[in-house]
C-alpha cells in the first residue's frame, strides 16, 4: 500500500521543493493567469511589432496613434516613460516627433481633454476639500487637494480598475522602493557600478553640489554593470534638487517619451531634445543622457549639460 | 506539465519564404511558451494589463534577438527567462523613474500604471495564495515566479541568478515556509 501511496505522490511532485511544502508547491504551480488573458492579442500585437522592425521611426509612430484616445493632457509629464506606460496613457495627434539614437520624444496635439469622469465604483467616494462628493476630477480641483470619505488626501487614482492610492500608501510605498535601492554619495565610485562611464556635469548653478546616486539593486541585492545611474544634486540652502538620468545607450534603455513642446537643440555638436523647454535628453559618448532642469530653467539647464563632456 | 520543451531551430537558416518562415518560427515559440512566460510575469506584476504588454515586449525581444542565442551555451528557457526578467526589471526600473516625475508634478491622475508598489495595495481579495504572496520582497517573489509561473528547475533558476543550485533550494525552503505560515496566520 505504501508503495502506491508513493507512486502516486510523485506524480505531482515538484523537483527542487522540500515534502513539506508539496502541497502549497502544488497549488502554486497550477495557478494559471494565462487562462484569463488576451493570447491572441498579445501574439497579434508582437507579430506587428517584429514586423515593421525594419523602420524603427515608423514602428514608434504606428504604435502610438494604434494607442488611441486618452487623458494625455492630464498629465503633466515631459518625460521619458517606459514604452508600456507612454503607450497606456497616449495620445491624440502627433504634432512632432524628434528621434536621437535611443530616445525619441513626440509632442502631441494639446487635446481638449480637461477634466475626467470618475469610474462609478468610485463617484462618492471621493471628496474635494470642502468635503463635497465628486463625479468628475478637473486639474483645479486636483491642484487643492481630493480627499477620501475619511478625509484622507488622496495621492493618485487607478482608473483603471478603480482603487484609490492615498498619500499616506504612497509614502509607505515609497519606503518600500528605498529597500531596493543603493545610494551611493561619494562621486567619485560611481563608476565601480555601472558597465559605462558616468560622467558629471563640472557645472552646477550657484548653490547646487553633488548629492547622491542611486542604483537599482537586482535579485542578489547587488549593483552589478548597472545600464542606468540616476544622479542628484542639491541646494543645501533651498532644498530644491537637479536630477539627472545616464544610461548606457543600447536596445534595453531606448525609450520613448512625450511632452507638450519639444525643440531640437545642439549640446556640444550633437543633437539633443529640449522639452517643455527645461528637460534635456541627447546621446553622447555611448550614454543617454536625461537632464530635468525644473528647478533651474532652460539657460541653466543648457549651461549643466554643456559642462559634461 | 513538462517543462522541458524543444523548439526546432534548424530552419532558421534557410533563406526562402523568409519572413513567412519567421513568422511561422515565432507563432510556434510564441504558443509553445506563452502560458509559462505570461505567468512568470503576472507572477511578478500582478496585473493582467501590464502583463499582456510586458509578454508581448518579452517575446518581442526573444525574436529580435534569436539569432544570438548560442544553443552550446545555454538552455533555451534559462536564456529566454533572462531576457523575460531583464524586460520586467526594466519596466520596474522605468516605473520607477516615472514616479519621481510624477511626485514633481501635480497631477499623476490618469495613470493607469501598477507598478511593484501596487501589489501591496491591490491585493486580490478572494485569494489567500496571492494575499500571502504580497508579503514577499521583489526578489522572493522573482524566485516564485520562476519555479511555478515559468515552471523552471532549480538548476536553470541557479543559471540565470548566477548563483549555485543549493542556493536556489535553501531560498525557496525560507520563501516557501514564509508562505506557509503567512496562509496559517490568515487562516485564522
Amino acid at each position: 500500500m505504501k508503495e502506491i501511496k508513493f507512486k502516486k505522490k510523485r506524480e505531482n511532485y515538484l523537483e527542487g521543493i522540500d515534502d513539506e511544502f508539496q502541497d502549497l508547491a502544488s497549488q502554486l504551480s497550477n495557478m494559471d493567469f494565462s487562462k484569463g488573458s488576451n493570447k491572441n492579442s498579445v501574439l497579434n500585437t508582437t507579430l506587428k511589432n517584429i514586423n515593421i522592425e525594419g523602420d524603427n521611426n515608423m514602428k514608434k509612430i504606428n504604435k502610438i496613434k494604434k494607442t488611441g484616445i486618452a487623458v494625455a493632457s492630464l498629465l503633466i509629464a515631459s518625460t521619458l516613460v517606459a514604452q508600456t506606460t507612454f503607450a497606456q496613457v497616449a495620445v491624440n495627434k502627433i504634432i512632432k516627433t524628434i528621434s536621437l539614437g535611443h530616445i525619441t520624444m513626440v509632442q502631441e496635439e494639446d487635446d481638449e481633454l480637461k477634466e475626467v469622469e470618475l469610474p462609478d465604483s468610485l463617484k462618492g467616494n471621493v471628496l474635494d476639500k470642502n468635503k463635497n462628493p465628486l463625479e468628475k476630477i478637473t486639474k483645479d480641483i486636483y491642484a487643492q487637494g481630493i480627499y477620501t470619505k475619511d478625509g484622507e488626501k488622496i495621492y493618485k487614482i487607478d482608473f483603471k480598475n478603480g482603487t484609490i492610492v492615498t498619500e499616506e500608501q504612497a509614502k509607505q510605498i515609497e519606503e518600500k522602493g528605498k529597500e531596493n535601492t543603493l545610494c551611493v554619495s561619494d562621486s567619485s565610485t560611481l563608476n565601480q557600478y555601472t558597465c559605462f562611464d558616468v560622467k558629471l556635469p563640472s557645472y552646477l548653478p550657484n548653490g547646487y553640489t553633488f548629492d547622491r546616486a542611486e542604483f537599482t539593486k537586482d535579485e542578489s541585492g547587488n549593483v552589478k554593470d548597472s545600464k542606468y545611474a540616476e544622479l542628484y544634486f542639491k541646494n543645501q540652502k533651498t532644498g530644491k534638487e537637479i536630477y539627472m538620468q545616464e544610461r548606457f545607450a543600447c536596445e534595453d534603455t531606448r525609450a520613448e517619451g512625450g511632452s507638450d513642446d519639444i525643440e531640437k537643440i545642439n549640446i556640444n555638436g550633437v543633437d539633443a531634445i529640449l522639452s517643455d523647454g527645461k528637460n534635456i535628453d541627447w546621446e553622447a559618448n555611448n550614454t543617454v543622457y536625461n537632464l530635468v532642469g525644473k528647478n533651474i530653467g532652460k539657460d541653466e539647464a543648457i549651461k549643466v549639460a554643456e559642462s559634461i563632456k | 506539465m513538462g517543462p522541458v520543451t524543444v523548439v526546432d531551430f534548424a530552419h532558421q537558416n534557410e533563406k526562402i519564404n523568409e519572413n513567412i518562415d519567421k513568422q511561422e518560427e515565432f507563432t510556434e515559440i510564441f504558443l509553445l511558451y506563452y502560458k509559462r512566460v505570461y505567468n512568470y510575469t503576472y507572477y511578478r506584476v500582478n496585473s493582467q494589463e501590464v502583463s499582456e504588454d510586458l509578454t508581448s515586449q518579452i517575446f518581442e525581444r526573444i525574436m529580435i534577438n534569436l539569432n544570438t542565442y548560442i544553443k552550446e551555451k545555454s538552455k533555451f528557457e534559462v536564456w529566454m527567462f533572462a531576457i523575460a526578467r531583464n524586460t520586467i526589471n526594466d519596466y520596474f526600473r522605468k516605473q520607477k523613474r516615472y514616479k519621481i516625475i510624477s511626485i514633481d508634478s501635480i497631477l499623476d491622475l490618469v495613470s493607469k500604471d501598477k507598478g511593484p508598489e501596487d501589489l501591496m495595495i491591490n491585493k486580490e481579495k478572494n485569494n489567500k495564495l496571492m494575499n500571502a504572496l504580497n508579503v514577499l520582497d521583489a526578489k522572493e517573489r522573482n524566485i516564485i515566479a520562476y519555479k511555478f509561473g515559468a515552471n523552471l528547475k532549480n538548476t536553470e533558476i541557479a543559471k540565470i541568478l548566477n548563483i549555485s543550485e543549493s542556493n536556489v533550494g535553501v531560498k525557496l525552503h525560507r520563501i516557501m515556509k514564509r508562505l506557509k505560515n503567512e496562509m496559517e496566520k490568515e487562516a485564522k
